[in-house]
C-alpha cells in the first residue's frame, strides 16, 4: 500500500480529516522535536516549541502551497518560535541559557555531548544553520529559501560556525594538556 | 567533501534522540489536530467579522468597560481568533473546544457541556468536574453527590460530616480529596471517586483547595497551622514541607501537570518547590491579593494577584516574568487543558463577570489581554470564584 504523500495529507487535513491530521503530525513530530531541541539546547523548551509551531502550522494548512515539501515550511515555524522564545528569554533575565548546556545532554554518548554543548554556545542564527545543514541534511541553498537569506549568507555563516567549533575543540584540547 | 568536523557534526545531530515525554506529544497531538479543525478561511474571515461584532456588543451590554492600563493594557475591543458557534454566545456557556466548564461563585454554580447547562446557578458549596468530564462532583450541605455529565443521572451520594466548602478530582479521576467543615474546623479526606473508602487525612487544615500531584498518588493541602503539606494516599504518610521564601498561611496551592513541582502563594509571595526532587526554591513577589494559580506547560504557570496577572517561565536556573495588567480584581483563574487560553473571574464594584482569553504570551511587546468570550455575565458575587476547565 501506498503512503499518501504529505501534499495529499495536507488536504484532507484541510478539508476536516482528522486522520490526516493526525497522520501528518506523527510524520513530522519527531523531526521537528529534535529540530527544536537542538536548536534551544532545551528539552523543556522543545515542547513548547514543537506544540506551538504544529498550532500554527495546523491552523494555517489553508495557506499552505500543496505542491511544495511539506517538511521545510514546517521547519521553518519551528525555528521561528524557537527564537523568539530564546530572544524572550534573554529579554526576561538577561540570562544566556546556552551557558548551561551540560544537563541538556546527558542522554547521548560522551563524543556526542562535547560537540552538542559547542554547537549549544554558537549564536542562535549560527545554530541553525548548523543544525539545518547537518542534523537534516538541508543544502544551502534550501536554507537560504527556508530562512529568506541569500545563499552567501548562509554559506558565510555555516563556514562562521563551523570556525568556531573549531575554535572550541582547540580551547577543549588546550585545557585537557 | 566533508571534513572530520562535519561528518561528526552529522552523526551527532541525527543521533539526537527525541526524548520528550508522552505527555508532550499528546498535548501537541491534541492542540494540533484542534487547530486543524478549525473552520475554512473564507467563511472563517467572514464569521469573524460578524462575531467580533456581536461579542463586542455582549461585552458592552453587560457593562464590561475595557479600558487600556499598565505596561500590558487591556484590550478594548474583543478579539477573536476563531469563531465560535452562535449558540454558545447566548448561554455564555462553555468555551470553546471545553468538554465541560464550571464555575462556583457566591455559592452559585454553573457547569455546561458542549451542548447543554447541567447547572445554572444552583445554590451548591462545591463544585468539581472530573477529568474527561464524565462526572460532575456537587457538593450542597452535607450532601456530596457524582452525577454522570452525559445523562445527568446520580451516580453516587454520600452523606458528610459537615458542609463540603470544596472538592477536588485526581488527574486520573479514581480519587476525590474534599474540605469539610466540622466543628469549626475544615478536615481534609482522601477516597475514591466512587465516593467510598473514605479517609480522614487531617482533622485541622485551612481553607484552601488541596491539589493533588500529576500521577494521583498525592495531594497537598494547607495544614491550620499555614505549613503546606503533602499527604501520600498509597502509604498514608504525610510530609511537612519546611517554610521558606516568607510565605505566610497560603491561600493557594496547585501542583504542576507533569512533576512534583508544587506552586504555592500567599497575598504576597510566590514559592515553588520541587517535592520529589532536589531542585531549589523558586521564590517571587506579586502585587497583593487573594492568588489564584494555573499551570499552562510543565515549567510555565499563571499566577493572577490584585489585577495583576504574572506569566511565570521556570528557567534553569532563574524565573522567566511577564505581567498583563487589567482593571478589575482577578478573583478566579483557569487555564484549557491544552494551555492556550486562560478563563478569568474578573470583579469590580462588587459584581463579577467570567470571561476566556487567550493566555498572554511572554512578547517583546506589549500584549493585550484578548478577551474569546464572556463565558458569565456581571452578577453579584464579591468573593473568590472557582472555574474548573475540562
Amino acid at each position: 500500500m501506498v503512503e499518501p504523500s504529505d501534499g495529499e495529507l495536507v488536504g484532507r487535513a484541510h478539508r476536516g480529516s482528522r486522520d490526516a491530521a493526525a497522520t501528518l503530525f506523527e510524520r513530522h513530530w519527531g523531526g521537528a522535536w529534535r529540530l527544536a531541541r537542538t536548536v534551544s539546547g532545551r528539552r523543556d523548551m522543545a515542547d513548547d516549541i514543537v506544540q506551538d509551531a504544529f498550532e500554527r502550522a495546523f491552523a494555517a494548512l489553508g495557506r499552505f502551497d500543496q505542491s511544495r515539501p511539506f517538511a521545510p515550511w514546517l521547519h521553518r515555524i519551528v525555528i521561528n518560535r524557537a527564537l523568539d522564545l530564546l530572544r524572550s528569554e534573554r529579554r526576561l533575565v538577561g540570562l544566556d541559557v546556552a551557558a548551561h548546556p551540560s544537563a541538556e545532554w546527558r542522554d547521548v554518548s560522551a563524543d556526542d555531548r562535547a560537540l552538542l554543548e559547542a554547537v549549544a554556545t554558537l549564536t542562535p542564527q549560527r545554530r541553525v544553520v548548523i543544525v539545518l545543514r547537518y542534523g537534516l541534511g538541508y543544502s544551502p541553498a534550501e536554507i537560504a529559501r527556508m530562512l529568506e537569506l541569500p545563499t552567501g549568507t548562509v554559506n558565510s555563516r555555516l563556514a562562521r560556525a563551523l570556525e568556531d567549533l573549531r575554535e572550541r575543540e582547540r580551547e577543549r584540547d588546550a585545557e585537557r594538556t | 567533501m566533508p571534513s572530520e568536523l562535519e561528518r561528526r557534526l552529522e552523526q551527532a545531530l541525527t543521533d539526537v534522540p527525541v526524548a520528550a515525554s508522552s505527555d508532550a506529544h499528546d498535548r501537541a497531538r491534541d492542540a494540533a489536530l484542534a487547530a486543524a479543525a478549525g473552520p475554512a478561511p473564507g467563511r472563517g474571515s467572514h464569521w469573524r467579522v460578524v462575531i467580533a461584532a456581536a461579542v463586542a456588543m455582549v461585552l458592552v451590554t453587560a457593562g464590561v468597560t475595557l479600558a487600556a492600563t499598565g505596561e500590558r493594557p487591556f484590550s478594548d475591543t474583543a478579539t477573536l481568533t476563531k469563531p465560535p458557534q452562535a449558540a454558545r454566545m447566548h448561554t455564555g456557556l462553555p468555551p470553546r473546544g471545553a468538554r465541560a466548564f464550571s464555575i462556583l461563585a457566591g455559592g452559585r454554580a454553573w457547569v455546561a457541556l458542549p451542548h447543554r447547562a447541567l447547572l445554572r446557578g444552583a445554590p451548591r458549596s462545591a463544585i468539581a468536574v472530573s477529568p474527561g468530564a464524565v462526572y460532575v462532583l456537587e457538593a450542597h450541605g452535607r450532601t456530596l453527590r457524582a452525577v454522570a455529565a452525559g445523562t445527568g443521572r446520580v451516580a453516587q451520594t454520600q452523606h458528610t460530616a459537615g458542609p463540603v466548602t470544596a472538592a477536588v478530582w485526581s488527574p486520573f479521576p479514581i480519587r476525590i480529596a474534599y474540605l469539610t467543615e466540622v466543628g469549626g474546623h475544615q478536615q481534609l479526606h482522601d477516597e475514591w471517586g466512587t465516593l467510598s473508602h473514605d479517609y480522614l487525612v487531617d482533622r485541622h487544615v485551612a481553607a484552601v483547595a488541596p491539589s493533588w500531584r500529576w500521577d494521583s498518588l498525592a495531594v497537598a493541602y494547607v495544614r491550620a497551622d499555614g505549613r503546606v503539606a503533602v499527604h501520600n494516599a498509597t502509604n498514608g504518610r504525610t510530609t511537612v514541607i519546611p517554610p521558606n521564601c516568607g510565605l505566610h498561611h497560603p491561600t493557594a496551592l496547585a501542583f504542576a501537570p507533569t512533576s512534583g513541582l508544587l506552586a504555592i502563594a500567599d497575598r504576597t509571595r510566590l514559592r515553588i518547590v520541587d517535592t520529589t526532587g532536589g531542585a531549589p526554591d523558586v521564590c517571587a513577589a506579586h502585587s497583593p491579593g487573594a492568588p489564584s494559580i494555573a499551570w499552562v506547560r510543565p515549567h510555565q504557570l499563571f499566577v493572577a494577584a490584585g489585577t495583576t496577572l504574572y506569566r511565570y517561565l521556570l528557567l534553569q536556573p532563574g524565573l522567566g516574568t511577564d505581567t498583563t495588567t487589567v482593571p478589575a480584581r482577578i478573583t478566579g483563574l483557569t487555564a484549557s487543558p491544552d494551555g492556550r487560553r486562560l478563563a478569568l473571574a474578573l470583579t469590580s464594584g462588587g459584581s463579577t463577570r467570567v470571561v476566556a482569553a487567550a493566555a498572554p504570551p511572554f512578547s517583546e511587546q506589549a500584549t493585550p489581554l484578548h478577551v474569546l468570550q464572556l463565558l458569565l455575565p456581571a452578577r453579584p458575587a464579591a468573593g473568590p470564584v472557582t472555574l474548573s476547565w475540562q
